[in-house]
């Protein structure tokens, strides 16, 4: 065996060995229930202090500390929180349990819609998608506030994550780089350039992204919140908060979340369930059109066809998270695909 | 991090490149290349400006100071160029209508900074195994949609390989 035929022979057992070693971590943090619990901490502590990051630089280029800057900033956002816990989260709890007896009513609308489309003649394959349709969105709807109300107690629950996770984003935001510059030990000397610059470039990136989506649902949120308040519908704040949450999917978080709305607002009247959508398609035509272009960047530079089949996948692959996640994931492989093409050729 | 001075650029190396002013103040990013096809030269860059609103402006590489991790430059004059993304992707066909590839990059030297070569590719696999074919620039001509290459380089052909990273 010649020198060069050695040399790739090794190469590729290293791509092996790295192959398995990270295939095999991962199953023992899937599988080990203290590791697992770990590592949701430390990924949730990571992505707020990488949405934080973005204030932090800012704090630092007015003269403030790296140290400094980074407790002002958990300072304000820890009051921010607390403030949202003690107003919102009680209205939302208290929101969600009577929005169980409003299914009650919901489902005596689609009782009606049925029977007028029954009405309409006897066919029987008609009258079985009808009845299809109310099973799953009956069954939709119970699933839905079920589990809404389990996240939210759940939240509750988790106090002890809640006073380390700000501790952990504390020390990610002021030791930041050492923690980078210790981990970067793991990759080989060699191809630690090329790693500094794909985290770099998904730096740049993703923050921008991530803090324009926050950006956009927030403002949904709260001109959605006014709509509904102005048109006296019941439970504006649940209804408002899972717009704003399902709008952060592309393409379909704001139908998903438009439909809940528009259905409590026909409950207290047919005239202002109208109202409603109209004001809700409104609302999603100026953040598509006005909003969401100038704040979002063309650094994405995906085709909406693709977006939307990313979707479809990471719907069926995790559900909501999986949605949420699947343009990040895949914005992350396609910088990791140019940065390799260009240090390959 | 090392950093090493190059002689020929390509359009990837100043992609997401900071951009600062004379005094330090950060501008923005640059996202694209701008270029003069008639002279066959790079005239600018694409600025990405900083902030919410993500407005776009361009530069002149003669406001370009100096460049490395971080760009410097003297004044946001206005620029006119044909931007990269135009070309890229354009077909490329010999005087026998043979498709040779498509546009992946440019090559262009740092101190006139005119472009002297176009990178193709032509498929995944191939580009692994065969490598991407490396075009002089004197021999082409770019039209609307496509590229043509006036006299095929039978004599020399150029292709980048793949190497280890």
């Amino acid at each position: 065996m010649g020198y060069k035929e050695r040399n790739d022979m090794k190469n590729i057992i290293k791509v092996v060995l790295y192959i398995f070693t990270c295939i095999l971590l991962y199953i023992i943090i899937k599988n080990v229930y203290l590791l697992k619990e770990l590592m949701y901490i430390i990924l949730i502590s990571y992505i707020i202090a990488f949405l934080i990051k973005p204030l932090q630089i800012k704090l630092m280029r007015w003269g403030v500390n790296e140290k400094k800057s980074a407790i002002i900033i958990i300072f304000i956002s820890s009051i921010f929180l607390i403030l949202i816990f003690f107003i919102v989260f009680p209205s939302l709890l208290k929101e969600s349990e009577e929005f169980t007896s409003s299914i009650e009513q919901i489902k005596k609308i689609m009782i009606s819609f049925q029977n007028i489309i029954d009405g309409l003649g006897n066919d029987a394959i008609i009258s079985k998608i009808n009845s299809q349709i109310y099973i799953r969105t009956e069954n939709a709807m119970n699933n839905f506030s079920a589990n809404l109300l389990e996240v939210l107690i759940s939240t509750g629950e988790g106090v002890m994550s809640i006073f380390v996770i700000p501790i952990i984003v504390y020390y990610f935001l002021s030791d930041g780089e050492k923690i980078y510059k210790n981990i970067k030990i793991i990759v080989p000397m060699k191809k630690r350039n090329v790693v500094t610059k794909i985290i770099k470039d998904m730096n740049k990136i993703l923050c921008k992204y991530a803090i324009v989506q926050i950006l956009l649902s927030i403002i949904i949120g709260i001109l959605t919140f006014l709509v509904l308040l102005f048109y006296k519908v019941k439970f504006p704040i649940l209804l408002s908060f899972l717009n704003a949450l399902l709008n952060i999917i592309p393409y379909f978080g704001p139908i998903f979340g438009a439909v809940p709305c528009v259905l409590m607002a026909i409950t207290k009247s047919t005239k202002t369930g109208i109202w409603v959508s109209i004001w809700l398609l409104l609302l999603q035509q100026f953040e598509g059109n006005v909003l969401a272009p100038k704040l979002t960047s063309d650094k994405v530079d995906m085709h909406p066809l693709l977006l939307i089949f990313l979707l479809i996948l990471g719907g069926k692959i995790a559900g909501f998270i999986g949605m949420v996640f699947a343009v990040p994931i895949c914005i992350i492989i396609k910088i990791v695909y140019k940065n390799l093409n260009y240090y390959m050729y | 991090m090392c950093v090493e001075l190059k002689k020929i650029y390509r359009t990837s190396d100043f992609y997401l490149m900071e951009v600062r002013d004379v005094f330090g103040q950060y501008l923005g990013y640059i996202n694209g290349v701008n270029l003069n096809i008639n002279e066959k030269i790079v005239d600018g860059f694409s600025l990405c400006c900083k902030g919410i609103k993500n407005e776009m402006k361009k530069i002149d590489t003669r406001d370009v100071i100096t460049f490395n991790e971080v760009m410097i430059i003297s004044d946001k004059s206005k620029n006119t160029g044909m931007t990269f993304n135009k070309i890229r992707g354009m077909e490329v066909y010999d005087l026998q209508s043979n498709l040779l590839g498509k546009v992946e990059e440019i090559y262009f030297d740092f101190i006139h900074y005119k472009i002297m070569a176009i990178i193709l590719g032509t498929g995944f696999f191939r580009d692994i195994f065969k490598g991407k074919q490396v075009l002089l620039m004197n021999n082409l001509i770019v039209g609307d949609d496509n590229i043509l290459i006036l006299e095929k380089q039978e004599k020399i052909e150029f292709y980048s390989r793949v190497h280890g990273i």
